[in-house]
């Protein structure tokens, strides 16, 4: 229970600063910054909960070995139109608990997908609530990860202008020829549905799944180098580990004096080459930061790795740090 | 809607809900950006770092966890940043928004100059001891949330907070001991 010093105290603060400015004006400065492009795993965060909150889109192509590691992704261009539900009907979107749903799909596929190889993509639609679709057939993509064209586009037959009960599942299977480039690609398909007397568009994505690369053309193993340690800034960069598959190459790295890392940058070239992001994983540790950042597979004829931190912004012991600093070891792979 | 939902909405890039969510804690946030720097333009460029920086980095908000405790740690860091990089020392604005005690009645106008002097002895708290009562008093933390905005342990807060409110107090009761001999004159 506050006494009369703390009232008084409470109210010679609260009393004390009034201030004059305009929010909407200060808003105005805020808003155009927003859309400024961000890093690219801040898109896959902003993405993958979004899609979290709407659909649910499994691809089970992608039991593939070597993907469990992955948790974010990047969007298809189209991904993210969800039509937003009227507010007073919006389902608890809480990340943690089980999300209610208005639809859920879902597309199987079981093995390795070899360049330009047919295969089947089944789709179950199930719905929780009554959902008719546009009579226009739906359109399946391919998009290579990371790029905004499709590489190739087919139409989904069975969809077009169907009424479903809630709870009832709809399977059609989508046959689609894999891109002829090995690499990772995500599939997104476009619904249009009626919504309110409305029609609105769905687009769902798939999480990535991997075209694969000839064998033995990618390097494999683990690497853990004797030194790989950049100074700047006051914060050191150590990388700790590299492991490499076929799919990807995995780089297990810390960063000291860094408490809770707001955004940066990353990157891993070998011989001039740079290699596809795919997918960061970060987390508070004791003194600094640890992280593990996915990246496109390491050609077997590569000698060195070369990773790089830049745009590091961060909330440290001493306040936020803003972009300052470029860190970058080289990593010998023989 | 709630506070959980606008947050997953400004995750899913929803300017709407982020405008909704500004409109919520600018105020307070520059207020207290204020108390921190003592000038109002520094105090808003604070709280638009701190606001941008909040909406880039909102993953890192825990599901489940409010937002202002979150919110106003990276308000008060950007404000410490700012006030620490100013050369120049301006007093607690006080007199700006109190008016003039000789126009007003002698109660009020009392009121108003204990208000004044107790900010004068808060403006002469060094920082350890200052945060820690603009936090709990300003902002309406408790002892935990000071602690974890401060990233101190909560024993230490305590203590802070005993010490800082020992001084206060001191000095508030000589202040009113004084005012009370000079009305006995």
């Amino acid at each position: 229970m506050q006494d009369m010093f703390d009232q008084e105290l409470s109210g010679a603060l609260r009393n004390s600063a009034d201030w004059q400015g305009s929010p909407e004006r200060l808003w105005g400065k805020i808003r155009p910054q927003l859309s400024r492009r961000r890093p690219w795993w801040m898109k896959v965060r902003t993405w993958s909960v979004a899609s979290a909150a709407l659909v649910m889109l499994l691809v089970g192509v992608l039991a593939a070995p070597g993907l469990d590691g992955l948790s974010g992704w990047q969007q298809p261009p189209d991904v993210g139109v969800y039509p937003a539900p009227p507010p007073g009907e919006m389902h608890n979107p809480g990340r943690k608990h089980p999300l209610v749903l208005p639809f859920q799909i879902k597309v199987e596929q079981s093995g390795d997908l070899l360049p330009g190889a047919e295969t089947v993509l089944k789709i179950d639609l199930t719905v929780r609530e009554g959902m008719r679709l546009s009579p226009d057939v739906p359109v399946l993509s391919i998009v290579r990860f990371g790029e905004n064209e499709p590489v190739c586009s087919s139409p989904v037959g069975g969809l077009a202008g169907l009424v479903l009960a809630a709870g009832a599942t709809k399977s059609v299977n989508a046959t689609i020829s894999a891109p002829e480039q090995p690499g990772w690609y995500v599939t997104s398909l476009k619904l249009q549905w009626l919504n309110q007397g409305n029609w609105s568009t769905l687009t769902v994505g798939s999480e990535p799944f991997l075209v694969s690369h000839p064998a033995g053309c990618m390097q494999t193993g683990s690497v853990i180098p004797a030194e790989a340690v950049a100074k700047a800034a006051g914060h050191t960069l150590k990388v700790s580990k590299i492991e490499l598959t076929a799919g990807k190459t995995v780089v297990h790295f810390t960063l000291s004096d860094v408490m809770v890392p707001a955004s940066f940058d990353v990157a891993l070239q070998t011989s001039g080459e740079r290699l596809q992001g795919l997918g960061l994983e970060q987390r508070d540790a004791a003194g600094g930061a640890e992280a593990v950042a996915s990246f496109g597979p390491t050609p077997a004829d590569a000698r060195t790795l070369v990773f790089t931190l830049t745009n590091l912004q961060v909330v440290g012991n001493n306040g936020m740090v803003g972009s300052s600093g470029h860190w970058q070891v080289g990593i010998p792979l023989k | 809607m709630n506070e959980q939902q606008l947050i997953e909405l400004c995750l899913a890039g929803q300017q709407t809900a982020m405008e909704r969510l500004f409109n919520l804690h600018v105020e307070q946030a520059v207020r207290l950006a204020y108390l921190v720097t003592r000038d109002w333009s520094t105090a808003e460029d604070a709280v638009q770092e701190a606001f941008l920086r909040a909406f880039r980095s909102l993953r890192s908000l825990e599901p489940g966890r409010p937002f202002k405790p979150w919110f106003t740690k990276i308000v008060l860091n950007q404000a410490r940043n700012r006030y620490r990089k100013r050369s120049l020392f301006a007093p607690l604005a006080a007199a700006e928004s109190i008016p003039d005690d000789r126009a007003l009645p002698d109660e009020v106008a009392m009121t108003a100059e204990r208000r004044r002097q107790l900010l004068n002895q808060v403006e002469k708290l060094d920082e350890n001891h200052r945060l820690p009562i603009l936090l709990k008093y300003f902002s309406g933390f408790s002892e935990a949330e000071v602690a974890e905005a401060l990233r101190l342990p909560v024993s230490t807060v305590k203590s802070r907070l005993y010490t800082a409110r020992q001084r206060l107090r001191a000095a508030f009761e000589v202040m009113e001991g004084g005012r009370r001999n000079a009305g006995h004159v």
